[in-house]
């Protein structure tokens, strides 16, 4: 394993893996060849779900489907195919295709049946799968890379490098440019933004309230928010622009009047009400771990039902109205909003950050305005301090030290990706600087419930849909005990078996197993980036078209105010679906990779002792993403 | 600075309130314009039709909102006036139209198997 | 200063609370008290006497009973709908050692005893559910489950009873499920009986049956008719045929149709859930 052989070893190891692949692939296709036949498949659609609701037919066959509905009306749709039927009750509905095209596709149910109706989901798979032959060998074939590249390794890297390529502490800002400065130093920036945003709140709210239990796919408060919203958080928001979501959000606004006596000009230093410190037991993500998970515990009823998204949306404002009351600043968005904890972790990937310009300047200014406020602004919200951060996981890009600083000396910048996971730690006291187990579980609980949440919502069993919305109170409590094993003891369990055989094939005696296992846990941020960014790809393409439905007529009230009212449920590029899920988690994988080599050399103490204990959890990883390439395509 | 700090109030409770007030007053034109009778279809278990009896003047065109509350598929039919609107899906609004040209009661019911006690899906409409 | 961050407080969440029990409340449109479904029951006692239908109906036996008014209502679930509704029918029926019998009665202007293009029989069904569990939906022909239907047409009832030979020209047999598929028999067997046995299992898919065990007979007087069927108690295919068994509650509906109204096929009147009470 160990030891450097040189290039000719580097050779006959390749020359062995194109022989295994080539093996693996020729048995592949000799298993998955069979002549074309042609298939009669009665499929029976209910409430939530088909039977049988995986279907295998061979590549060429003539597949006729007889639809039966034994409840309401019900649709059929194939993705990929594009093909579609539905059947009423008493009447069936058929349709005839030629299973041409290879893979795992969805059958989606093409009419609304009820609450649950865009999770009602089949699977129809036409052999030779061979989508997922190629993720598999490429999950391999990475995991390969990665071990070659570290064992070439000869020394520990002075500077890290992205990729080997770009430095990671490289940074560029954009507030060179005098628009971008003139913008964040205004106080109207993110005021506005935030306004806007409250608009659109009081219209998703209203929606709710006025839904009821009506069908969710048609009501813009469930639409916007879990189709719109949080598909662009995870695809777009968070692992580019950071926390760009929490400049914007309406959620403290009205806790911040009250502190401040002021809704855009500066007011009061200290915020009127209790000022009360968060307990220092609770700073840190632990609160937001368990909330965030509690949070799911209803994720089978505000996804689909109006109401419950009014009644989730509501109490969290309600809560932010009330930590800023009795706590000090933005107790709420640190400690308390169940969204925080993943966006601050997951935003050390992002593109985006904070960065005071040049610390020689911080050094001799005093008071430092950036943390106590002057008549331009307040003293940070976030209670960071903005003159020392090199890290912007509890930074909420407020922009309030832009404002305050006298010396211009803020910037913003765009970074590579991943720059603050192997940020320096300065003090261990501090929620800001510390690596450890709170942060690693976090991105460890995103994981199960990435896992769940697929499981559920995107999956053809109709027994776990059953769980999630409760339709018996055994099932639920299942739901939870099952969700609570998977996100805190399985998966977490799964991690440290592989840190304890690291730690045993680095043969590092000092190094302690909870640093490898908090370390090391911090790959989980690219690949939970990846896997929920694959997870949204499944809710925006196949539903997009509902929004366009939404946004003419958000009550139901039969409007029509862009013409798009009538806008049928149109699946887009759902062919392509599949394709496009494997190559972001693909991505996911090859950060961790590079991530991971780096994390192993910071938690072992020499380049020998960093290599041996990044093999098992390099086999870790790729162990888990030909898991995750099952769950998309296979 | 004063001035900035209204403005920006304003711009909150336009945001808000104005919003809300803007929104049902919208409503309220809107409907008067497209229809004069609401309706609102729910599965018997539910509380079925409501209202499940309109009564309605003799000789004026009616047009009745049909709203679907629900996440299955109702149907509407009012024999009498040979008036129908085929499948009304979950979230659907749709408005039918008819001449209120006989004087007595009739009946309305819905088409489509929504819910096992579908067949109890019924009104009344009256016109005197 | 802790007063009133608490007061504020409060009144937040009452507001909040306030808006959730509304919203609870109106969360199925304006809240209205839901009527219970009441499913009536037909008691069918036993009475030990025999009819034979080749004489009369026996309307003297049927009047000691009192029976149910079941109200109809127009058939709207496919096209086409009937163009006037026959409002309601009075049932009766009892059982004997061997036999069961129905009575079926409703008010009809004109006796429409033929079956000609144009014109319409006047006849009337009872539907029984088969099978152990009889769900709702197969109050629609059978979906999902069978059903048996007993179909009484006043036209068949003449060439039964009557001997009356069906017009060579052009017979019309009326089918589910939309007119332009309606079926035209050029020729005729002699009926088995006035009631057809019928099974069907969803709209579309009615089919007649090879033995007939029920017989039936209809008069009509005074604007009204009255109809009687008479099977044997035992079913001879459980399959197919409708089973009673003593004791127990089973389902069944009833329909109707009037001729002169030009009701024939998908245009009938029908009922809801009718229990049956078999002493």
């Amino acid at each position: 394993m160990t030891g450097d052989r040189g290039g000719g070893s580097g050779f006959s190891k390749k020359l062995s893996i194109t022989a295994i692949l080539f093996i693996v692939y020729s048995l592949w296709f000799v298993a998955n060849s069979a002549s074309a036949e042609e298939r009669l498949i009665e499929v029976k659609a209910k409430k939530f779900v088909y039977t049988p609701n995986i279907i295998k037919v061979h590549k060429g066959d003539t597949v006729k489907i007889r639809l039966i509905s034994e409840d309401v009306h019900h649709g059929f749709y194939i993705d990929g195919y594009g093909i579609k039927t539905s059947a009423h009750p008493g009447q069936e509905g058929s349709l005839k295709f030629t299973a041409d095209k290879t893979g795992r596709f969805s059958i989606r149910c093409s009419v609304t049946c009820g609450a649950l109706h865009p999770y009602m989901i089949g699977h129809l798979y036409v052999t030779p799968n061979n989508l997922w032959l190629w993720g598999l060998l490429s999950v391999i074939g990475l995991g390969c890379i990665s071990f070659i590249a570290a064992s070439r390794k000869k020394q520990q890297d002075e500077k890290l490098k992205l990729f080997g390529i770009i430095p990671l502490e490289w940074r560029f800002p954009l507030t060179k440019f005098k628009p971008v400065r003139a913008l964040l130093k205004s106080r109207w920036f993110p005021l506005l933004p935030i306004i806007f945003n409250l608009f659109v709140f009081v219209i998703i709210l209203m929606a709710g309230f006025v839904g009821g239990l009506s069908s969710g796919n048609y009501n813009f408060g469930v639409m916007i928010v879990w189709i719109l919203w949080w598909v662009l958080l995870m695809m777009f928001m968070v692992p580019l622009i950071g926390r760009f979501w929490c400049m914007m959000c309406p959620f403290p606004l009205i806790g911040d009047w009250i502190q401040r006596g002021k809704l855009l000009t500066v007011g009061r230093a200290k915020s009127w009400g209790m000022g009360k410190r968060w307990p220092n037991k609770w700073r840190n993500l632990w609160p937001l771990v368990i909330l965030f998970w509690v949070s799911t515990w209803f994720s089978g009823f505000f996804t689909v039902k109006p109401f419950a998204t009014f009644l989730l949306l509501g109490t969290i404002i309600l809560l932010a109205i009330i930590v800023a009351l009795f706590y000090e600043k933005r107790t709420f968005c640190l400690f308390v909003c169940p969204v925080s904890g993943f966006q601050g972790l997951y935003s050390n990937f992002s593109l985006f950050g904070v960065r005071s310009r040049d610390q020689e300047v911080c050094k001799k200014h005093a008071p430092k305005t950036c943390f106590v406020g002057n008549e331009k602004g307040y003293g940070c919200p976030w209670m960071e301090q903005p003159y020392d951060m090199n890290r912007n996981t509890y930074c909420g890009l407020c922009f309030e030290c832009f404002k305050t600083c006298p010396h211009d000396n803020m910037d913003l910048v765009i970074r590579p990706f991943g720059q603050d996971l192997f940020a320096e730690r300065k003090r261990t006291d501090d929620i800001f600087n510390r690596r450890s187990t709170d942060e690693a579980y976090k991105a460890l609980t995103m994981v199960g419930i990435f896992l769940s949440f697929f499981v559920a919502f995107q999956g053809p069993f109709g027994h776990f849909k059953d769980m999630v919305t409760a339709k018996t109170f055994g099932g639920y409590i299942h739901y939870l005990l099952e969700s609570f094993a998977i996100d805190f003891l399985i998966i977490p369990g799964s991690m440290f078996l592989f840190v304890y055989l690291s730690k045993l094939a680095s043969k590092s005696k000092e190094v302690k197993l909870k640093d490898i296992f908090v370390n090391f846990s911090y790959c989980f941020i690219p690949v939970g980036i990846a896997i929920w960014a694959a997870f949204s790809l499944g809710i925006i393409l196949p539903n997009g078209s509902y929004l366009l439905h939404i946004i003419s007529d958000p009550f139901a009230w039969g409007w029509n105010l862009f013409g798009t009212a009538k806008f049928p449920w149109t699946p887009v590029f759902t062919g392509v679906m599949p394709y496009l899920q494997v190559i972001v988690t693909l991505i996911g994988l090859v950060f961790a990779l590079d991530f991971g080599y780096k994390f192993s050399q910071q938690t072992y103490k020499n380049v020998d002792e960093a290599k041996r204990g990044w093999i098992p959890i390099l086999i870790y990883f790729v162990l888990v993403h030909i898991f995750f390439i099952k769950l998309f395509v296979g | 600075m004063k001035k900035n700090e209204l403005v920006a109030v304003i711009l909150f409770l336009l945001a808000t309130v104005g919003t809300v007030l803007g929104i049902l007053a919208f409503e309220k034109i809107r409907g008067a314009q497209f229809f004069n009778v609401e309706l609102a279809a729910r599965s018997p278990l539910n509380g079925n039709w409501y209202p499940r009896k309109i009564t309605l003047p003799y000789g004026k065109e009616v047009r009745i909102r049909i709203r679907n509350i629900e996440t299955v598929s109702h149907g509407f039919a009012l024999p009498d006036f040979d008036v129908s609107a085929r499948e009304i899906k979950a979230g659907e609004v749709v408005v039918v139209k008819f001449l209120a040209d006989k004087k007595g009661t009739f009946p309305f019911f819905c088409t489509v198997w929504c819910s096992n006690e579908h067949m109890q899906m019924s009104g009344e409409l009256i016109v005197e | 200063m802790k007063n009133k961050v608490i007061i504020i407080t409060l009144v937040f969440v009452a507001g909040f609370l306030g808006l959730v029990y509304y919203a609870i409340m109106h969360s199925r449109g304006i809240p209205v008290k839901i009527e219970k479904i009441e499913t009536p029951v037909l008691a069918v006692p036993f009475i030990d006497t025999r009819i034979d239908l080749s004489k009369d109906i026996s309307l003297n036996t049927w009047d000691t009973l009192s029976g149910k008014e079941i109200k109809l209502m127009y058939q709207v679930m496919v096209l086409p709908w009937p163009k006037a509704v026959v409002p309601s029918v009075l049932v009766k029926a009892f059982r004997t050692q061997e036999d069961i019998y129905f009575y079926v009665s409703w008010k009809d202007d004109t006796e429409d005893r033929t079956h000609a293009m144009n014109q319409f029989s006047d006849a009337c069904a009872i539907m029984f559910p088969l099978g152990k569990e009889a769900q709702p939906s197969s109050i629609m022909m059978g979906f999902i489950g069978k059903t048996n239907i007993w179909h009484w047409k006043a036209s068949q009832d003449n060439e039964y009873w009557q001997g009356a030979h069906p017009k060579t020209d052009a017979y019309a047999d009326f089918y589910y499920p939309f007119e332009e598929k309606e079926l035209f028999v050029v020729s005729k067997q002699t009926p088995q009986s006035a009631v057809s046995d019928l099974l069907a299992i969803r709209v579309g898919t009615v089919t007649s049956k090879e033995a007939n065990a029920i017989q039936g007979r209809g008069f009509w007087k005074d604007g009204a008719w009255n109809v009687v069927f008479k099977r044997p108690l035992k079913a001879e295919n459980i399959e197919e045929d409708t089973g009673f068994e003593l004791g127990k509650k089973r389902l069944c509906a009833f329909a109707a149709w009037n001729g002169s109204k030009d009701d024939r096929g998908g245009r009938k009147s029908i009922s809801d859930w009718v229990e049956l009470d078999i002493k």
